[in-house]
């Protein structure tokens, strides 16, 4: 039992040291975008509500979001963005940027024949481009999403 | 019976450094201290597997701004910094007169600093118009897979720094800093010197970029 003890610790020793040893520098340091940049989409069945969380040391920029659906007889109309903070950009200029918790809307137009159809699944595609303070930025990227949009207010929509 | 339970330890041992040497680019993802008022988890798109990064420079052909295909093997016999770059990127564009300064401060040992731009050919043209970069850079569009063939893949910049035999020695991702850059290159000096082994190379920089880090 003492052996396994041993041996044991001579693996843990092992990987340890082996682990300081790999010579791959700081490859995986920042962790990928999903898990900086975090959203929660609600809908009222007139609007989408994108809730974002950002992580602490990292921004979103706001020229880079961009909310669009290809569900067909559905239309979001022009986003509201909040204000954002200003950040300095040599090239660019000023940049507005999100940090924290922000809420973007969008509204949302359903074609007659749209509010006839029993499924109500929205399919969403969510562009974004964020940075890290400590000196990284991530890609654009496209996120694709669906959500159910409530019936109820949908029925609302389509009284007069 | 303790013959067989220290056998058994053995094999644990053995599968666990081979398993390391496997995964080890992959898990050094830090815990993301999310705070704030979201509580359920969002949908999360599928992050495609991280690639692994290859021993050596792969071969690769990339257009320059002017659209002339470069092989990478053009470089070879000269250390290497490929600097991964694109000029949505403020930390990249901010290392460019660093990454210069680098190519002119280890001329001697015949350093050769290389950009590939993970950006349109538009944009990258219309940049280096404006300020011209000090190395030749070569244009990756945003396909992803001149990333994906070093390995990389999180973010920019990355800098990915080889010695005169294509050997990759390390890989810094995130904006470089002199004192990084400097002890490098000063070590991959040494190897393709006969001086250091790549190994030996390779642990003295992971010990000091996380000396650097912690200070």
């Amino acid at each position: 039992m003492r052996t396994v003890a041993s041996l044991s610790l001579a693996f843990i020793l092992c990987t340890t040291l082996t682990a300081a040893s790999s010579g791959f520098g700081t490859k995986d340091e920042f962790p990928p975008p999903e898990q900086v940049f975090r959203y929660v989409i609600q809908s009222d069945g007139t609007k989408l509500a994108v809730l974002w969380n950002v992580a602490p040391g990292y921004y979103l920029y706001k020229k880079r979001l961009a909310i669009l659906t290809d569900t067909p007889g559905v239309t979001l109309g022009t986003p509201h963005f909040p204000k954002g903070l200003i950040q300095h950009d040599e090239y660019f200029g000023d940049q507005e940027v999100y940090r924290d918790d922000f809420t973007v809307t969008v509204p949302v137009t359903l074609s007659a024949d749209a509010i006839q159809t029993p499924t109500s699944r929205l399919h969403l595609k969510l562009k974004l481009q964020g940075c890290a303070d400590a000196g990284l930025c991530y890609p654009p990227a496209v996120w694709t999403t669906s959500i159910v949009m409530p019936i109820i207010p949908l029925m609302k929509q389509k009284q007069p | 019976m303790k013959r067989t339970t220290v056998l058994a330890a053995l094999l644990m041992m053995i599968a666990g450094i081979f398993t390391w040497h496997w995964v080890s680019p992959r898990i050094h993802v830090r815990k993301s201290a999310l705070t704030g008022p979201i509580a359920p988890i969002p949908p999360v798109p599928p992050s495609p597997s991280s690639p692994r990064i290859p021993e050596r420079i792969p071969a690769l052909t990339l257009p320059d701004v002017n659209g002339k295909p470069r092989a990478l093997a053009e470089w070879h016999g000269k250390p290497l910094l490929i600097n991964f770059w694109a000029t949505w990127c403020e930390p990249c564009r901010e290392e460019i007169p660093l990454l210069g300064h680098l190519q002119s401060e280890f001329a001697a040992t015949h350093l050769q600093v290389l950009g590939i731009a993970i950006d349109f050919k538009d944009a990258v043209a219309r940049y280096t118009r404006d300020a011209p970069l000090p190395y030749p850079t070569l244009i990756a569009e945003e396909d992803g897979l001149a990333p994906e063939a070093f390995g990389v893949g999180t973010g920019l910049p990355v800098s990915v720094f080889a010695d005169s035999q294509g050997r990759i020695v390390t890989v810094k991702t995130g904006e470089l800093h002199a004192k990084e850059a400097r002890l490098i290159l000063g070590l991959i000096a040494k190897v393709d010197a006969g001086n250091l082994t790549l190994s030996a190379a390779r642990t003295e920089i992971g010990a000091q970029l996380r000396q650097i880090a912690a200070n």
